[in-house]
């Protein structure tokens, strides 16, 4: 084993499971999430020279990870893997709105571009700056995207929150 | 919900979710390692087919008429170029964003604001044209994606008025026309309309191209100070020019030696310097085709 595939293990071994807890909720579901782990290393591995130079791996890392996830949105690959409407670990539909599960359904079907703004910046706590450099956009852009994400699960929460609490009433 | 409710919900979710077993970093390196084999082996094809190709390219150029050429990338139009789609933004009804003209995301992907990016790359190419080669075959890597193309991107609405305030993105893949087989480079023009948050300092304004950050310094040039980052920290791009109008249009010029952004290792075609020198690059911001709306 050479020293860049040593290098290489041991980062997998520290930062994959974290990187594809932020894989699972942008995408929604962990089989995607560890595909996308897996591309985004596999990219790293690839460019290991090069990045090792610089103190900011963990920023390239969780930059290569976003950007693999919206290219293959904008690639059509998820539509043509997605052969049914809900993954298997979908949360079961007879869940609580009081459940967070909830949460993440909603997260789902938030567009992806506000989807990654919000993930960067709340699950990973990224400032404005660093998320506008990750998703390679301006901060105003961040901001924008930021406020229509939270809005629109607003309204996805409280659309899934209503048929569900009409179902326990004629239970 | 607010901010820091969707800050607690998200780690509710991560605590309640059933993890998988952790991953194999075995795995992981043997797929990452099989990857660089099939770079290394396609590049070594490349190489092998690199004489017949510049065969073919120089039929080609023998027989064709020069200068005509067809607007070729995202924001172009017709039957058999389908806009990218976003997926979701398209599927999903429920979203309250409120897109211009139409439109299902920030692209116009045809109408006026896609002509006007269409006449930023013709206005590139034609910039370039002295030293450079316009190489408009060039793919993304694992895409059918041009890299010579426009974009004409909404950004957001500015002041009380709610003006639009617009970005263009073009690039052109070029090599050198003294060494054809000289590798593969890229040189771009980013347009913020009027309204845009950039800074009116050039040196301020600059390094913020993609955030790629860097030293700046300014230059004179044609009686105007510009800002100049000869290296970036971002290793996508090797010279960021930056210039603002008085009216608020920002207007960088970029070059990279790699024709793509994809990292690796150097031996993919790039080129081996950056395309342009700095002093060839740098008028290139006052041109004053690239000052739209």
């Amino acid at each position: 084993m050479t020293d860049r595939d040593t290098a290489f293990a041991d980062y997998f071994a520290a930062r994959a499971d974290a990187m594809r807890r932020t894989a699972y909720l942008l995408c929604g579901d962990w089989h995607r999430a560890e595909d996308l782990v897996q591309v985004a290393f596999t990219k790293l591995y690839l460019a290991w020279r090069r990045v090792t130079r610089h103190d900011a791996l963990d920023a390239y890392a969780r930059q290569t990870l976003v950007r693999t996830f919206l290219s293959e949105r904008r690639l059509g690959w998820f539509r043509k893997e997605s052969v049914t409407g809900d993954p298997a670990d979908t949360p079961i539909s007879t869940v609580g709105p009081e459940d967070r599960m909830v949460l993440h359904a909603a997260l789902k079907q938030v567009p992806p571009g506000q989807r990654a703004v919000l993930v960067l910046r709340y699950w990973e706590d990224m400032s404005v700056e660093e998320t506008a450099k990750t998703l390679k956009c301006s901060t105003g852009t961040v901001k924008s995207q930021a406020a229509r994400g939270l809005q629109t699960l607003r309204d996805l929460l409280t659309d899934q929150m209503t048929p569900t609490f009409d179902r326990k009433r004629t239970s | 919900m607010n901010e820091q409710e969707l800050r607690d919900g998200l780690r509710q979710v991560m605590a309640v979710s059933s993890q998988p077993p952790t991953m194999n970093p075995n795995t992981a390196l043997d797929a990452a390692r099989r990857a660089h084999k099939r770079r290394r082996a396609t590049w070594a094809g490349a190489g092998a087919g690199a004489a017949v190709v510049a065969l073919a390219a120089g039929t080609v150029f023998a027989l064709a008429p020069s200068g005509d050429s067809l607007p070729i990338g995202p924001a172009a139009s017709g039957p058999g170029l389908a806009p990218p789609s976003t997926g979701a933004a398209e599927a999903d009804g429920s979203t309250k964003t409120s897109w211009p003209n139409g439109q299902v995301d920030r692209t116009a992907r045809n109408g006026a604001r896609a002509d006007t990016a269409d006449a930023v790359l013709a206005a590139l190419k034609a910039a370039v044209a002295p030293t450079l080669a316009v190489d408009e075959k060039r793919t993304y890597p694992n895409s059918d994606a041009k890299v010579t193309g426009s974009q004409a991107s909404f950004e957001d609405r500015a002041g009380p008025d709610k003006q639009e305030v617009w970005q263009y993105l073009v690039t052109v893949a070029v090599t050198s026309k003294s060494a054809p087989a000289g590798g593969t480079g890229r040189v771009m023009a980013l347009v913020y309309t009027p309204g845009n948050t950039y800074p009116a300092d050039v040196c301020q304004l600059t390094p913020k191209f993609w955030g790629a950050g860097g030293q700046c310094e300014t230059k004179v040039v044609q009686g105007k100070t510009v800002g100049v980052v000869a290296k970036p920290e971002d290793s996508r791009v090797n010279t960021v020019v930056g210039y603002r109008y008085d009216d608020g249009t920002v207007v960088f010029v970029a070059q990279s030696k790699d024709p793509d952004n994809e990292e690796g290792s150097p031996a993919k075609g790039s080129m081996a310097t950056p395309p342009l020198t700095i002093d060839q690059l740098a008028p290139m911001v006052l041109n004053p085709a690239f000052k739209v709306t």
